[in-house]
């Protein structure tokens, strides 16, 4: 009674969660697709090298399960204790993995150079880390303004709060202003912070970077033109008591719809702390 | 059945002190040099 | 065995001959011997990993469902925190240097360590550094939550403990360092004759390998912590930018000493399972040399990837590429050493005794968080991994049933040696299914959770992660409660037993099983004859 059982339960299990279509709560057990122009090339990157791992695995594992069934004393097996070295074993299973690897890094390499060419963008819009809030800021627009956890969030995460935190939608990755960028457009983020470091990542978006004291990062994204919508991340480097507190909204507009909001933000302060509402 | 003489004892003995001072040294030399570089560095 | 009986006659001009000295402080505070040395670190390092599992069970509970239910978010914080200090300081380290304690003197043909009394210096210094980073509890602030990774400023931000902690630091370097100079001298000094280097088992070879990692990289995180002391208290700013230093530049330091960190806990894992694997497959290691060779690459490639840590600090375009490239080199050597464990069971006449259980399972999944750790090093990848719980995943994946399975089997390999019993075979064959089926349940939805976005080191998180974190966190119950049985096993067998032959297992072989069970208080009072060295090493 060996490991193989509960290797192919657990194997048959992982192929049985990958493949089912998303359903309910169980979903979400892979990388998402993403919207913007790289986030699919990314994911696609990820899951060449997870086939990749699982053909390696199939073999490696395959050659390990062979052992420990065929070659077991109870089975009258016979050590063959002549068997210690083989040099063109080990030349063969020191350049297979070589070949793999470069590959491997020929296309990962190709889709760094296109993430790290930030030239060209439409919109610059600087984001500064606080504790525990982002400050979005839409460089030459005169458009500024902080982003906090949503207040039934707030309220429900407190020690004990007696509330629910599934009937709060989107619990924890809700704020009060979200990032507004229009889609289809290279927007480009500039990132710092005021005080420890944070990092500002969204999953669809495929970006992560920190947000470092004294020092401005960036990064930039394109959002497929039909992918308008809500899309949500949270800071993801440690950054104190209330790290898992500070979440990101980004919401993608039409241009059209991105331009009507951005002039109604240049309105006075008053209207336009009015016109908030919770995401 | 293989012992060591005295003499072989005490050579093992002056070779074990000395590559360990000397590793010790090395750390020490390691943990000096780094702080003072990122002082110069710093200037 | 009549040679074993021979350290009887040891002459040793400033030790007892005849065994361990009366009275609790002769033996144990003024210990010399390598064997009590070994056993007060592996019983220190016991405690230690109950004490940081019971933070990590603090930490799953907390994650159990959505919400804040039992602690606050900033002892929360300093649970993640401490749990990583006191598993990998105080934990996985000090049972290297135990194992290393007991065996390197009995597997190379010496009657001690080099330097005994720098060995008992290294073992009392723990104590006295674990007492002072947990001391941090009494102190307004707390203990330390700025992560065991004391990334500047947050690290800054500490109270009272951060002092402590950044001084129990430099006492568990210091104390690292001198095991490791007494692993390096013993090595070099004290091999019986007819014991060369190529002869030496591999657990000696890593474990010289995992020496000079540990004296090249400890003064490293010794002179970083140092750094962090005087911006904090002296007004220096090396990780200030305001006052024209670089935080990144800490992070640049620390995973330097970082990097080479992870391969000190792994190494000597690596030879653990090169022990044990061909015992119980009745076969010679294959293709010892290339063992050897693929450590020492890994021991050289840790010192040239560390960047690989912070991909999303914002690294120039070249620096990416280069340390993407380096580390998936490692992939090689790593590579090599399983195909080799794997050759080593081919066409071999395996049985299933508790440590042949254990070093199986590390062998499959060691390997399926070097699968994660490949993933990890694509860049663009990494931008969608970095810091969720799929790294989380994965380093818990290669240290936990990992580094912390090799040690178990380790343990489960030496213990009748060490006490002249056997233990309870079936009980410890239970505790290796039960430790096999929850530590599965507990990491492998951490690779799920991950890859849907769920950042690491939040105490509450949003509703959609809810369904695998539970499972993840009854896998963690589960898994720390099955891990009582292991000191139960323990004690059963130092207690009494069925008596253990010198052999102990049919296929054993190394110097170590020349030897009584239970060894002579000083191993190898008089040198092994060549003979013996013939026969009990590895040659080829």
């Amino acid at each position: 009674m060996l490991r193989k059982s509960a290797i192919l339960g657990a194997a048959a299990a992982a192929l049985a969660v990958l493949a089912a279509p998303a359903h309910a709560a169980w979903s979400g057990l892979n990388m998402t697709k993403g919207v913007t122009t790289l986030s699919g090339e990314i994911y696609w990157l990820h899951m060449l090298i997870y086939w990749i791992c699982v053909v390696i695995g199939i073999g490696v594992f395959g050659a390990m399960i062979i052992s420990l069934v065929k070659f077991r004393k109870s089975q009258g097996a016979v050590a063959d204790t002549k068997m210690v070295h083989s040099t063109k074993a080990e030349i063969i299973w020191t350049i297979v993995p070589v070949v793999i690897l470069v590959a491997m890094a020929v296309p990962a390499a190709k889709r760094l150079i296109q993430i790290e060419d930030a030239s060209n963008t439409d919109i610059t819009i600087k984001v500064t880390g606080y504790q525990w809030k982002w400050q979005y800021d839409y460089i030459n627009e005169g458009v500024s303004f902080f982003s906090t956890l949503a207040r039934d969030s707030d309220a429900a995460r407190q020690l004990h709060s007696g509330v629910d935190p599934k009937s709060i939608p989107n619990y924890l990755l809700s704020v009060d202003n979200p990032l507004v960028v229009p889609v289809g457009k290279k927007v480009r983020i500039l990132l710092t912070s005021q005080d420890v470091i944070h990092a500002w990542g969204v999953p669809a978006l495929a970006v992560k970077k920190d947000a470092i004291p004294g020092m401005v990062n960036e990064l930039w994204f394109q959002i497929q033109p039909d992918k308008a919508g809500i899309y949500r991340g949270q800071c993801v480097e440690l950054c104190g008591r209330d790290h898992g507190f500070m979440p990101i909204v980004v919401e993608a507009k039409s241009e059209a719809d991105y331009a009507a909001w951005l002039a109604s933000r240049k309105t006075p302060p008053a209207e336009a702390v009015a016109a908030n509402v919770a995401n | 059945m293989q012992t060591l003489t005295p003499a072989e004892t005490a050579a093992r003995r002056r070779r074990v002190r000395n590559t360990a001072l000397r590793l010790a040294a090395f750390a020490v030399v390691v943990y000096v040099a780094f702080i003072v570089a990122f002082i110069n560095q710093h200037q | 065995m009549d040679h074993s009986t021979h350290a009887d006659h040891a002459d040793h001009a400033d030790h007892d001959h005849h065994g361990p000295a009366k009275g609790f402080i002769q033996r144990w505070v003024m210990a010399t011997n390598h064997k009590d040395i070994g056993t007060m670190y592996l019983v220190f390092a016991g405690v230690m990993f109950f004490l940081g599992g019971a933070m990590a069970m603090v930490i799953r509970a907390e994650l159990f469902q959505p919400g804040l239910q039992f602690v606050d978010p900033q002892f929360f914080n300093s649970m993640t925190t401490m749990h990583a200090l006191v598993m990998i300081f105080g934990g996985v380290m000090p049972a290297w240097v135990g194992l290393a304690n007991w065996m390197i003197p009995m597997q190379v043909g010496a009657p001690d360590m080099a330097l005994p009394r720098m060995n008992n210096f290294s073992f009392w210094i723990l104590p006295f550094a674990f007492t002072l980073l947990l001391g941090g509890i009494l102190t307004d602030s707390g203990l330390p939550a700025g992560g065991w990774t004391l990334y500047p400023p947050l690290s800054l931000q500490g109270g009272d403990s951060f002092p402590m902690a950044i001084f129990a630091i430099h006492m568990m370097g210091i104390s690292s360092i001198m095991g490791a100079i007494n692993v390096i001298v013993t090595l070099m000094n004290m091999r019986a004759p007819g014991v060369t280097l190529l002869r030496m088992p591999l657990f000696a070879w890593t474990w010289l390998i995992t020496a000079y990692l540990l004296i090249l990289v400890m003064p490293v995180l010794a002179g970083a912590v140092t750094m962090l002391l005087t911006d904090h208290f002296f007004g220096t700013t090396f990780f200030n930018a305001a006052g024209g230093g670089d935080p990144v530049m800490f992070q640049h330091i620390f995973w330097f000493f970082g990097h080479p960190e992870v391969y000190i806990l792994i190494l000597p894992a690596f030879g653990v399972v090169s022990e044990i694997i061909p015992t119980f497959s009745r076969k010679p290691l294959f293709g010892y040399e290339s063992m050897v060779y693929a450590t020492a690459s890994i021991g050289f490639l840790s010192f040239i990837v560390w960047a690989h840590h912070m991909f999303t600090v914002g690294m120039p375009l070249a620096g990416q590429l280069f340390f993407m490239l380096t580390t998936m080199l490692i992939a090689v050597p790593t590579g090599v050493k399983v195909f080799n464990w794997t050759a080593t069971m081919w066409k071999g006449s395996i049985t299933f005794e508790p440590p042949m259980l254990f070093a199986v399972a590390f062998l499959f999944l060691f390997t399926i968080g070097g699968f994660s750790g490949l993933m990890l090093a694509i860049v663009p990848a990494d931008f969608q991994y970095h810091d969720t719980y799929f790294v989380v995943a994965h380093f818990h994946y290669v240290l936990v049933p990992g580094a912390i399975f090799a040690i178990m089997a380790g343990i489960y390999y030496w213990l009748p040696k060490w006490t002249g019993h056997m233990y309870n075979m079936k009980l410890a064959t239970v505790h290796f299914w039960l430790s096999m089926i929850f530590v599965n349940v507990l990491f492998f939805p951490q690779h799920f959770l991950g890859l849907a976005g769920m950042p690491r080191r939040i105490p509450d998180y949003s509703t959609q992660f809810s369904e695998w974190n539970m499972v993840s966190s009854l896998g963690a119950f589960g898994f720390g409660l099955s891990q009582l049985l292991f000191p139960l096993i323990i004690i059963q067998c130092v207690k009494g037993g069925q008596k253990a032959t010198d052999r102990v297992w049919e296929g054993s072989h190394g110097l170590e099983w020349e030897l009584t069970s239970p060894p002579p208080y000083h191993s190898w009072g008089t040198a092994p004859t060549l003979e013996v060295v013939e026969r009990g090493t590895v040659g080829h």
